[in-house]
C-alpha cells in the first residue's frame, strides 16, 4: 500500500509533496479509486444506442461517479491530417451524476446513450469517481461510431493515446468463418476478448489496461493450417497500416490450437487464455516455457527461457531469487531448456488451462520492463522497488 | 511575510493539497479537436516478402503514421534504413517472418513458412530513406548475407510505390 501509494504521488503530484502528503493523511482516504470502465456494443451503427458502464472499488467508500462523454466528427484536414472536430449540436460534456450516500466500498453504474451517434462519429468517454476523501481517478477512452470513413485504417474500438505509446493490437476475422459473414458478431466477440480476456489479465488488467489500444478491419485475413503449414495472412489495410503493431486473426475453430508468427497470431473466444499467451510470444517477445517442436529464445532483457542451466542460475542470482529454482524445461533436437522460475507458479507461457492464468515473476518483469520502455514513470529506483514487490521478492 | 512563515503557510498548503489526488485525465480539458493518430509523424513504410530466394520489396509509401516500435532489439531479422549516402537513418528488429511457432508443434510439423511478409515504418520526416538492408541473425534465411532493397521512393511521392 504504501509503495503504491508512492508511486501515484510521485507520477501526479511530485515526490516532496508526497512525502508530506503521505505523513499527514491517511493512505486509503489518499488512494484515488481503482475502476474499469467499458461500453458496448463496440463500433456501435448509425444511431445505435450505446452502453457505458463502470466498476468502481475503494475502501474509504465511493461517493460520486460522473460520466463525460465527447462527439466528435470525423473529417480530413486540408494537411490530410485525420481529426474528429467537436460536432456541432452533439453530445459534450456531463452526461449524468451518480451521487452515493451512504458511500459504498464497491459501486457500479452504466449509462444508455440511447440516441447513438451520427455516421463517422469519433466519441470520447470519462468516467470520473470520487471517494470520501475527495481523491478521483478518471479514465477515458475513445472509439469508432457509425459508418467508418476511413477504409484504408483499422477501425479504432478502444483507444487512448499515442500509438508511439501504445501496443495497438488490429483484430482480423477468420476469412473461412460463416459467423463472420456479419461483422456484429465478431464485434461481440471482441467484447469478450477485450472485456473478458486481455483486460483480466495480470500484464494488462488495472493501470496497464492503458497501454494497449484495440482496433478491427472490415476486411478478413486467411488462416492457413493445412499440411504442417500455419500462417496467418493480413489484409493490406492492417499490414501496411499507419499504426498497427501487431493483429490477431480471430476465429472460433473447435479444437483449434492458437499460435504466433512474428508480431501477429490467432485469438478465439473459445480460448481467452491461450489468446493472452499467443500475445506473450508477439508482443513481449517471450518464449514458451515448455517444449512445443520449435523452441525459441525468449527476447533480452528478462528472458523466461534459456539454453543454459548457468545462464538460468545467473540471471536468478542477479535478480535476488534462488538460484536453485531453475527447473529444466525439456530437450529437443540435441539443445536443452530451462527456465528462470519454479514450475509451481503456473506462469501462462507454460501451462495449459482453461483459466486464465498470470504471467509470472519473470515474466511479468518482462512485461513491466516492455511499458517502462512505451512510456517510462518515475524514478528508476522505485520502479525496480515495484518490480520487486510484484514479483514476490521485495 | 517572513521567510518562517512563507514556509509554514507553503508547508500547510502543500499538506492539504496532498491529502487528495486525482488520478486521470481532466473533463475540463478535452480538446474541441481530436488527432486520430496522436503523435503521428511523417513514416516511410516499407513491405518486405521473404522466400528462399531472400527479401524483396513488396510496397513502400510515405504517409503520416506511428513508426514501427524499436524496444525489441535483439530479434531475428534486423532491418536498417539509409539515405541515399548509405548513412543510417533508422534501425529495427522484428521476428523472422518465415518462422512459426505453435502449442504441441511436433517434429515432424516443424516447419518453415514458404513465405513471410514483414512491414516496417521508419520515422522519415525529411524523406530521406532511399534504400532498407536487410540482415537475418536467426532462423530461415540466416544463412544468406545481408540484402540491401532499394524502395524505389522519389523524394516527393505519397502513396504506394508497385
Amino acid at each position: 500500500m504504501v509503495v503504491q501509494s508512492i508511486s501515484v504521488c510521485w507520477r501526479w503530484i511530485g515526490f516532496f509533496v508526497c512525502l508530506i502528503g503521505l505523513g499527514a493523511c491517511s493512505s486509503d482516504m489518499v488512494l484515488p479509486p481503482t475502476i474499469t470502465t467499458s461500453y458496448g456494443p463496440l463500433h456501435p451503427g448509425n444511431e445505435k444506442s450505446v452502453t457505458f458502464l463502470v466498476e468502481a472499488e475503494d475502501p474509504a467508500g465511493i461517493t460520486s461517479i460522473e460520466l463525460f462523454v465527447y462527439e466528435y466528427a470525423l473529417t480530413e484536414d486540408e494537411d490530410g491530417m485525420r481529426v474528429g472536430k467537436a460536432r456541432e449540436g452533439g453530445q459534450w460534456g456531463s452526461v449524468q451524476t451518480w451521487s452515493i450516500s451512504p458511500p459504498k466500498v464497491e459501486a457500479s453504474v452504466s449509462y444508455t446513450h440511447a440516441a447513438g451517434f451520427p455516421p463517422e462519429s469519433y466519441v470520447r468517454y470519462i468516467f470520473v469517481v470520487e471517494n470520501s476523501g475527495k481523491s478521483k481517478r478518471s479514465e477515458e477512452w475513445l472509439f469508432a461510431a457509425g459508418d467508418w470513413p476511413f477504409l484504408d485504417t483499422p477501425v479504432p474500438i478502444l483507444a487512448n493515446g499515442p500509438p508511439g505509446k501504445r501496443v495497438n493490437l488490429t483484430f482480423v476475422a477468420d476469412e473461412d468463418e460463416a459467423a463472420y459473414e456479419d461483422a456484429a458478431t465478431l464485434l461481440e466477440d471482441l467484447e469478450v476478448l477485450i472485456f473478458d480476456g486481455y483486460h483480466t489479465n495480470n500484464a494488462i488488467e488495472g493501470d496497464r489496461r492503458r497501454y494497449w489500444q484495440f482496433y478491427y478491419s472490415p476486411e478478413k485475413g486467411h488462416i492457413d493450417n493445412s499440411g504442417g503449414i500455419q500462417e496467418l495472412t493480413l489484409p493490406d489495410t492492417v499490414k501496411e497500416s499507419q499504426i498497427s503493431t501487431h493483429a490477431a486473426i480471430v476465429h472460433k475453430r473447435i479444437g483449434f490450437i492458437n499460435f504466433a508468427v512474428g508480431e501477429r497470431f490467432s485469438a478465439d473466444v473459445g480460448s481467452l487464455r491461450a489468446s493472452v499467451h499467443e500475445a506473450g510470444h508477439a508482443v513481449f517477445g517471450l518464449g514458451d516455457e515448455y517444449i512445443v517442436g520449435l523452441q525459441r529464445v525468449s527476447s533480452a532483457p528478462h528472458h523466461n527461457n534459456f539454453t543454459s542451466e548457468e545462464d538460468a542460475k545467473k540471471y536468478n542470482e542477479e535478480n535476488g531469487w534462488d538460484d536453485d529454482e531453475v527447473p529444466k524445461i525439456g530437450c529437443e533436437f540435441g539443445k536443452c531448456w530451462w527456465k528462470p522460475e519454479p514450475s509451481e507458479l503456473q506462469c501462462i507461457m507454460a501451462v495449459q488451462s482453461d483459466e486464465m492464468l498470470a504471467f509470472e515473476r519473470s515474466c511479468i518483469r518482462r512485461v513491466n520492463w516492455y511499458y517502462e520502455q512505451l512510456e517510462p514513470s518515475g524514478p528508476r529506483w522505485l520502479r525496480k522497488r515495484l518490480d520487486r514487490v510484484e514479483s514476490g521478492n521485495p | 511575510m517572513s521567510v518562517s512563515r512563507l514556509a509554514a503557510t507553503s508547508l500547510v498548503a502543500l499538506l492539504l493539497l496532498s491529502c487528495k489526488i486525482s488520478v486521470g485525465p481532466n473533463p475540463k480539458h478535452v480538446p474541441r479537436e481530436q488527432a486520430l493518430i496522436p503523435g503521428a509523424v511523417p513514416v516511410t513504410l516499407a513491405t518486405l516478402e521473404a522466400s528462399d530466394a531472400g527479401y524483396k520489396l513488396s510496397s513502400a509509401k510515405h504517409f503520416l503514421g506511428s513508426p514501427t516500435p524499436t524496444i525489441l532489439k535483439d530479434l531475428p531479422v534486423l532491418i536498417t534504413a539509409h539515405d541515399e549516402n548509405g548513412k543510417l537513418v533508422g534501425s529495427v528488429s522484428v521476428f523472422n517472418p518465415r518462422e512459426g511457432h505453435s502449442l504441441g508443434t511436433t517434429p515432424e510439423r516443424q516447419f518453415t513458412l514458404p513465405t513471410g511478409t514483414v512491414t516496417v515504418r521508419f520515422e522519415d520526416p525529411k524523406k530521406k530513406v532511399r534504400f532498407v538492408t536487410v540482415t537475418v541473425r536467426s532462423g530461415p534465411n540466416s544463412d544468406q548475407p545481408p540484402t540491401r532493397i532499394s524502395l524505389g521512393l522519389p523524394a516527393d511521392s505519397f502513396g504506394i510505390v508497385p
